[in-house]
């Protein structure tokens, strides 16, 4: 069954298509990875998904509920949860209270609940079992600027989990990162799919891609140029000029 | 017993600490600038000072009413502030105050240029309260600031704002709805401010238009940058120094708003979180002086 329906998907800026009728679903359960050269349009999608930006045209539906134009924080309680490309965790907050501002979904909808001290043992256990899930066992109280990058991916994974989502947006979660530290990255995206956590990846290591994903969805220059399983995209003929060029004959 | 002077300038310090902790929620805390605050002050003095001189209600309502109007304006007021960031709503929110300073200026029905008389200091059992009494007066109004603030603080409300503040579009990532948290500072802050002015024109009687400027708005500003702004104390502090200095000493007083100029330029080279911030010199060489007391100790 389809968890997400996009339905001929467009994003226009000021005369600049970035996406142009992308129709695609995400099925419950699985990983699916979503590639193509820079400036394809992949993280435009992101942004369409979790309603950071409206589509210009198109449906988006999540559990058969269209979300297209909802704003973001509506999106996220219903459970979508992304990270970014670009980490952008709340740097002078802790690490816990990073975890901690996802974990409030439920309680920020009531005004009386979000008046409930937030900062409970109980909440706080919850936080430090996600930070410790995603490998970060130990400093919950430092500031999440002063992490490495490769530590900042991992805190930023831990807040999207902090959501419960049912779908997981990851933006480039190898990115910048040394070869053990990505398969660490991995390993735990594999992991949380088989906790019924169903994952989009954007990536550009085709190793990486290969290896987790069962399909495939090549986007070039805001348009959907193939979908497949990644022996049949390695062999489209049209992603290999997206990425390459034309062969000249 | 206090000196009637001394009284009057813990009156004075009392206020500011009231307007430096609720503009402190704004900006220290929501992360939204405000160069305005001062107008919010003067809503909630004008409020309190045509319900007491108008209608006859006492001071009591006309304190509650203050507060009440001026959260309820301040969400309005949030709403322009709501689309534009950092530079520009500071510049949105100084424009507020030059508005509302022109309203009170030049409408009679708010007493124009001569401002409003008249306004008594509060009655309690048949008697009028006397300044000591509303120096304590004052103190449970702070009392009660700092116990809300408090509260709001340790709450999903103060969590959400930190997150506003640090990242507003990854905040909405993680459900929170911005638009609602940032409208709720608002209106909060401004009541502090409201409840504040209503303090300032029971106990000066008289109140001008002047005393609600873009002057003043700075200088309560200049009280949260000092101490540390998105902290507790910080304002506390910086309301206390800032409100004595100028009657220390009568130089500090002819050379006030350049003396805040000078005090916020220095910060911001040198100290930009404040004399008492998390990470500034003075809290950083106190926990190092503990840390060492408790080394000889054990």
């Amino acid at each position: 069954m389809a968890l997400l329906e996009i339905q001929g998907l467009a994003k226009e800026f000021d005369g600049i298509t970035a996406l142009q009728d992308v129709t695609l679903e995400v099925r419950e359960g699985e990983i699916l990875g979503l590639i193509g050269p820079n400036g394809a349009g992949k993280t435009t999608l992101f942004n369409c998904i979790t309603g950071m930006m409206a589509p210009t045209r198109g449906t988006i539906r999540f559990r058969g509920e269209p979300i297209q134009g909802k704003r973001a924080f509506e999106i996220a309680r219903r459970g979508i949860a992304r990270t970014f490309q670009i980490v952008r965790p709340f740097p002078m907050l802790s690490l816990l209270d990073n975890v901690l501002v996802a974990s409030g979904r439920r309680r920020y909808p009531s005004l009386r609940a979000s008046l409930a001290p937030c900062r409970t043992r109980a909440t706080q256990e919850a936080a430090r079992a996600l930070l410790e899930r995603v490998g970060l066992v130990t400093g919950h109280g430092r500031a999440a600027a002063t992490l490495p990058i490769g530590l900042k991916k991992r805190l930023e994974i831990a807040r999207a989990l902090a959501l419960e989502p049912s779908l997981l947006l990851l933006d480039e979660p190898s990115g910048g990162l040394r070869h053990e530290e990505s398969q660490q990255l991995l390993d735990l995206i594999l992991r949380l799919n088989r906790e019924q956590i169903t994952v989009v990846l954007i990536e550009h290591n085709m190793r990486v891609v290969m290896d987790v994903c069962r399909r495939l969805v090549v986007l070039d220059h805001g348009a959907q140029i193939a979908v497949g399983d990644p022996a049949a995209i390695q062999a489209d003929p049209q992603v290999i000029e997206a990425y390459l060029g034309k062969s000249e004959e | 017993m206090l000196s009637g002077y001394l009284v009057t300038v813990l009156i004075t310090i009392g206020i500011y600490i009231i307007l430096a902790l609720s503009l402190n929620l704004i900006t220290g805390y929501a992360g939204q600038i405000s160069l305005g605050h001062a107008a919010f002050m003067g809503i909630g003095a004008y409020t309190s000072a045509l319900l007491y001189t108008k209608t006859g209600l006492g001071f009591w309502p006309a304190f509650l009413a203050a507060g009440l109007t001026t959260g309820i304006i301040g969400a309005i007021l949030a709403i322009p502030c709501l689309r534009v960031r950092e530079d520009f709503l500071a510049i949105t929110t100084m424009g507020i105050n030059f508005v509302i300073e022109a309203v009170f200026l030049y409408i009679p029905f708010f007493g124009a240029g001569m401002g409003i008389g008249g306004i008594d200091p509060p009655r309690l059992f048949g008697h009028e309260v006397s300044k000591q009494g509303y120096l304590l007066l004052v103190l449970v109004v702070v009392g009660g600031v700092i116990a809300v603030d408090r509260w709001l603080n340790r709450s999903w409300i103060g969590l959400g704002w930190a997150a506003i503040r640090e990242d507003e579009e990854a905040a909405g990532a993680m459900s929170i709805d911005v638009v609602r948290f940032k409208v709720l500072a608002f209106a909060l802050g401004s009541a502090g401010a409201g409840l504040a002015g209503s303090l300032y024109a029971h106990f000066l009687t008289f109140i001008m238009p002047v005393n609600f400027s873009f002057a003043q708005s700075i200088v309560i500003l200049s009280m949260v940058v000092f101490g540390g702004i998105g902290t507790l104390r910080g304002p506390i502090v910086g309301a206390i120094v800032l409100g004595a200095l100028p009657e220390i000493s009568r130089p500090a007083m002819e050379y006030r708003t350049l003396l805040y100029g000078v005090i916020l330029l220095l910060l911001m080279r040198f100290q930009p979180a404040g004399i008492l911030g998390e990470r500034s010199l003075l809290p950083r060489a106190w926990r190092r002086l503990c840390r060492q007391v408790q080394g000889r100790t054990t």
